[in-house]
């Protein structure tokens, strides 16, 4: 420090004597030992990543670097398209603490980002004024459909989109806690009361025919639970959504292996049942293996390991976007009473398109880093990428080359696999920390409890 | 305000027969017909807009039907599928008349429920007496022959156009919800899908939610259909009758299909394949249909026979149509089409073109072959959509904005043949680069162009041409270079007979200025006439020039034109002095 900052500096000091606290305490690294960063020992020792996924690290944070908006803190869902969801805001969440733990990126580019993150979020209409809408135009922060056209009446929420963005906005204030109450602040703006209601989640949306608003039960088994245990640890009652045992849990064999899904049927309900490698996989890293979720990974890894040994076709299958026709896919083990159906968000089944998914493989290799189907795993996308614009999606079974889409949830999947495996489970790591967000009691009351009291 | 009933369908409910009784005589309309009828003569898109909303929440109570009386009647709502057959096609024709109003007609359509209308391959008429459903085998001689059916794909073969509501193709929603919204209308109210344009009874399995009804269902599987008991002659009383559009509703009813095309039930998958598209897929149940002649007789309902009255009836009365083979039903101009309000500007952008149109370029060429050949912009794609979790699934693939043409002009006047290629830069709408390149007579040529032309009725033109031949070596020769400016007019009186006109202002940077004006005339799609007069205005005598032919303006198709673009003095033409130019475009 130039001089004059030192006496400046020790100025401050001799004011604090003053007040009682001692001139003896000054230090001449005073910032510099200050500005450390928080001490989060608590969270358990980490552990030290190897080059190797550094090097994956940095490869999945240069999508990030490209679609980032400074103007709102948002970054773009897909690469260079100007829309976002809060599912998509929770994956660059998590990729920004990432970026920052593995030391892409420094102190104030962080913060710039966070705040400006945390700006919008303060700020941005919600729909029916009560939650966040379904999308969000990532340079003016509006609210848009899902064509990224302007919609100022908003076209409903997803209650499982919220719960991935507070589950990153959970760990942020636990590993960065000057952010734990702007965070919950965040939080405490939506009302969620109305999302939550028999123990189950609920989504809005707005009928395109009628205009009415309706309010829909939302999730299936498997993203259901993933979503649900982090309502329930906010405080909701959720004690049909946070457990795989509930009463629609059903089970199917595929290549011998107890695969468990949902028998609420999308032919007669509408929703889909989609059972997919995405939601075990985030479950596991962000609320943790228990031993009910346990088994039911250990069967979606072994039923896609079947699959490879039957049929040499390495598998690890996921939702994903395509860099063709029809764009986006649902690449599935099971859905709508088919194994291994690969289909549409029209029910229109694209079995020519099947994919590896670069992120389910890389977080399944992972999760089971000693089971020699894991090597094949990481070995088959391992290149899956462009070193300038980030992971693809993945690559095609039938040889088609790479799934060139690039997407901010298999770039921001990759970077959280990462910080899992430097720190472990985060929801259980910040409850051991008693850094767990939790909502003031009557911010959680659903009305089926206001009723019975 | 509940409406009066027909009173020999009351008499029918009172007897306590069925609704649907034999009628030997056409019956006045319902207020359900009344209301598309109005729906279908509105002339402009605030009436239409009207008309549409009272097409909103019209069921009977538990049903998700059109009812003939609107759901003024409860005890007794009905509804003869040749009625929804002809609403439909108003929908269609009332979407496609106004763009603006396309999503609320969209709307409308999506509310309803057609599993009963149209059940296991059948049309039936519905009616609800007493809480009780009754489906009767609908006659299959309806006025519109299904057409409207047919066009939203409910039958098959679907026409190589089929209408797909864009409400329920793009994904607007969150998936979670569109999952749902498809399923009410796929699953629920069986209607065809977006993307196969199958039903679901021919994609999948039965399963229960196509059931539930609320009432008891009785379907007379013995009773014999009843004939369509009601007219339908719109005859619209519109000041100025689009003639386009009129020729499109004469066209439907030619191509009236010999038979209903009613389709025979596939074997049930749970999935449709991508590549088991509905046209190759479905077989064909032929139907005796009576070739019933259309009535044109107006319909001028006996004081007895009132209808109920809808409301406005005054203002839009019905008169004798003509008694010989008019249309019909004539239907009043479209919108900007005609210059009514609230499409201006929106209809065609400068270089998006009517199919069959010629478009007149407000600076016309020279010279034969010498066309500057324009990028046509696509229409919006709305097809982009981003997708829960992730981001997006459809991207305009980015253009070149490239447009060529290659032409081959056989001179008349000396027999010789020259070729030559066009090509134009267009890095934003109406902005050109512009060069073409010459082979005649054993010489090289070229020539070039650069500015703005907006070739939409009332736009504006601004050009720096050399329009050649150069050779080579002569560089951009602007000293020979001439600047124009172009102006379209915009009138409603050309348009109505398929005229089209421009002028245009010549400045040669070293010569003497004049004034031209161009008159195009398209009698037929594709096929043009267009003359042009100049003036020159500092001394010299007036001239012209005329050109003639056949242009299919989309990329890869051809034009035919012969032209004479010497300066023909006034009287006279001189056609053996002419050149034929055969030329085909490309764009990228």
């Amino acid at each position: 420090l130039p001089a004059s900052s030192t006496l400046h500096a020790r100025g401050f000091a001799c004011l604090l004597y003053r007040k009682g606290w001692g001139c003896e305490q000054l230090r001449s690294d005073t910032f510099c030992a200050l500005s450390g960063g928080p001490d989060n020992s608590c969270l358990g020792e980490s552990k030290t990543l190897c080059s190797k996924d550094l090097e994956m690290a940095k490869i999945a944070w240069k999508y990030f670097e490209n679609n980032y908006n400074p103007e709102t803190g948002l970054y773009n869902a897909a690469d260079k398209y100007k829309s976002t969801t809060m599912w998509d805001t929770g994956s660059a969440l998590a990729a920004t603490i990432a970026a920052k733990d593995f030391d892409l990126i420094d102190d104030k580019t962080f913060d710039d980002h966070i705040q400006a993150m945390f700006k919008t979020l303060t700020k941005m209409e919600l729909f029916n004024k009560q939650v966040p809408n379904k999308a969000y135009n990532t340079e003016k922060g509006e609210m848009v459909d899902y064509r990224n056209q302007p919609s100022p009446d908003g076209i409903g929420s997803s209650a499982l989109d919220l719960a991935r963005m507070i589950s990153w906005l959970n760990t942020l204030g636990c590993m960065h806690p000057k952010y734990a109450y702007p965070a919950k602040k965040v939080i405490e703006r939506w009302d969620l009361k109305g999302l939550i209601k028999d123990g189950q989640m609920n989504g809005l949306y707005r009928d395109p025919v009628s205009k009415e608003v309706k309010l829909v039960q939302e999730g299936r088994l498997g993203y259901e639970q993933y979503a649900g245990k982090i309502f329930r640890e906010l405080g909701y009652d959720q004690h049909i959504s946070s457990t795989y045992n509930n009463e629609f849990r059903e089970k199917i064999d595929i290549y011998g292996v107890p695969i468990a899904y949902d028998r609420r049927d999308p032919r007669d309900l509408g929703a889909y049942n989609y059972v997919v490698t995405e939601s075990y996989v985030m479950d596991a890293i962000e609320n943790g293996i228990d031993d009910e979720n346990r088994p039911l990974l250990e069967n979606i890894y072994k039923v896609q390991k079947r699959r490879w040994e039957e049929t040499g076709i390495v598998t690890a299958v996921s939702e994903d976007n395509i860099d063709q026709k029809p764009y986006f896919l649902y690449n599935t083990i099971f859905t709508a009473g088919l194994p291994w159906n690969t289909t549409t968000d029209k029910g229109v089944r694209y079995d020519n398109l099947k994919t590896t998914s670069t992120k389910a493989a890389l977080a399944l290799a992972l999760l089971f880093p000693d089971d020699p189907y894991s090597k094949e795993l990481a070995y088959a996308v391992g290149t899956a990428y462009d070193p300038d614009r980030g992971w693809y999606s993945g690559i095609y079974e039938s040889g088609g080359g790479y799934n060139k889409a690039i997407t901010a949830n298999t770039n921001g999947i990759i970077m959280s696999m990462l910080l899992y495996k430097k720190h472990g489970e985060f929801y259980p790591s910040c409850k051991q920390c008693k850094r767990g967000m939790k909502l003031e009691t009557s911010k959680t009351k659903t009305c089926d409890v206001c009723a019975t009291e | 305000m509940s409406a009066p009933l027909n009173k020999r369908l009351l008499l029918s409910l009172a007897s306590g027969g069925l609704l649907f009784t034999p009628v030997a005589a056409h019956e006045p309309p319902t207020p359900l017909l009344q209301t598309l009828e109005k729906l279908a003569c509105a002339a402009d898109a605030r009436t239409a807009q009207q008309k549409l909303d009272t097409l909103f929440n019209i069921s009977p109570p538990g049903q998700d039907w059109p009812d003939e009386w609107l759901g003024k009647q409860p005890d007794h709502a009905s509804l003869y599928a040749g009625t929804l057959d002809i609403a439909l096609q108003t929908l269609l024709t009332t979407a496609k008349r106004f763009p603006e109003l396309r999503e609320t007609s969209e709307r409308v359509a999506l509310q309803w429920n057609y599993c009963d209308v149209l059940d296991d391959q059948q049309f039936y008429d519905l009616s609800l007496q007493r809480s009780e459903l009754k489906k009767v085998l609908a006659d299959n001689d309806v006025p519109l022959k299904w057409q409207g059916f047919r066009q939203w794909g409910f039958l098959t073969p679907d026409p190589p156009d089929r209408f797909v509501p864009r409400l329920l193709d793009e994904i607007r929603l969150a998936p979670s919800a569109y999952h749902l919204f498809l399923h009410q209308v796929y699953r629920q109210h069986c209607f065809p899908h977006p993307e196969t344009g199958m039903l679901v009874s021919e994609a999948e399995a039965p399963r229960d939610t196509v059931e539930g009804h609320t009432f008891p269902l009785l379907v007379e599987e013995n009773a014999q259909p009843q004939p369509y008991p009601f007219e339908w002659n719109p005859v619209c009383t519109a000041p100025k009758p689009a003639v386009a559009t009129q020729t499109q509703t004469a066209q439907i009813v030619e191509q009236l299909p010999p038979q209903t095309g009613l389709k025979t039930q596939t074997a049930a998958t749970v999935v449709a394949t991508h590549s088991e598209k509905k046209a190759a897929k479905k077989t064909l149940l032929v139907q005796p249909v009576t070739n019933r002649q259309r009535v044109v007789t107006p319909v001028i309902p006996a004081p007895s026979q009132s209808p109920p009255v809808v409301e406005e009836v005054a203002a839009t009365p019905v008169v004798p149509a003509s008694p010989t083979n008019a249309p019909p039903f004539s239907i009043p101009p479209q919108e900007g089409e005609n210059g009514a309000k609230g499409n201006q500007g929106k209809a065609l952008t400068s270089a998006k073109r009517e199919e069959g149109q010629v478009v007149l370029p407000a600076i016309v060429p020279i010279a034969a072959g010498g066309d500057i050949p324009m990028y046509i912009e696509e229409e919006e794609s709305a097809t982009q959509q981003a997708h829960s979790t992730t981001g997006i699934i459809d991207r305009k693939k980015k253009k070149l904005r490239l447009a060529g043409s290659f032409a081959d002009t056989l001179s008349l006047k000396d027999g010789s043949n020259g070729l030559s290629a066009s090509a134009t830069w267009s890095p934003k709408p109406n902005w050109f680069i512009s060069g073409n390149t010459s082979f005649k007579d054993g010489k090289v040529g070229y020539s070039w162009s650069v500015g703005y032309a907006d070739n939409k009725p009332g736009g504006w033109s601004a050009q720096v041409n050399n329009w050649g031949p150069l050779k080579p070596g002569d560089g951009l020769a602007l000293d020979k270079a001439v600047v124009n400016i172009g102006k379209k007019i915009n009138s409603e009186t050309l348009a109505k007979h398929k005229l089209a006109a421009s002028s245009n202002l010549s400045i040669p940077v070293k010569g003497k200025p004049g004034l031209s004006g161009t008159l195009q005339w398209n009698p037929k799609p594709n096929w043009y006439a267009r003359t042009t007069a100049s003036l020159p205005l500092e001394g010299g005598k007036p001239n012209w020039n005329y050109a003639f032919g056949y242009s299919n303006p989309k990329p890869g198709k051809w034009r035919v034109e012969y032209s004479n673009y010497g300066k023909n003095n006034f009287p006279g033409d001189n056609l053996k002095d002419g050149a034929i130019t055969v030329s085909r475009g490309w764009q990228f």
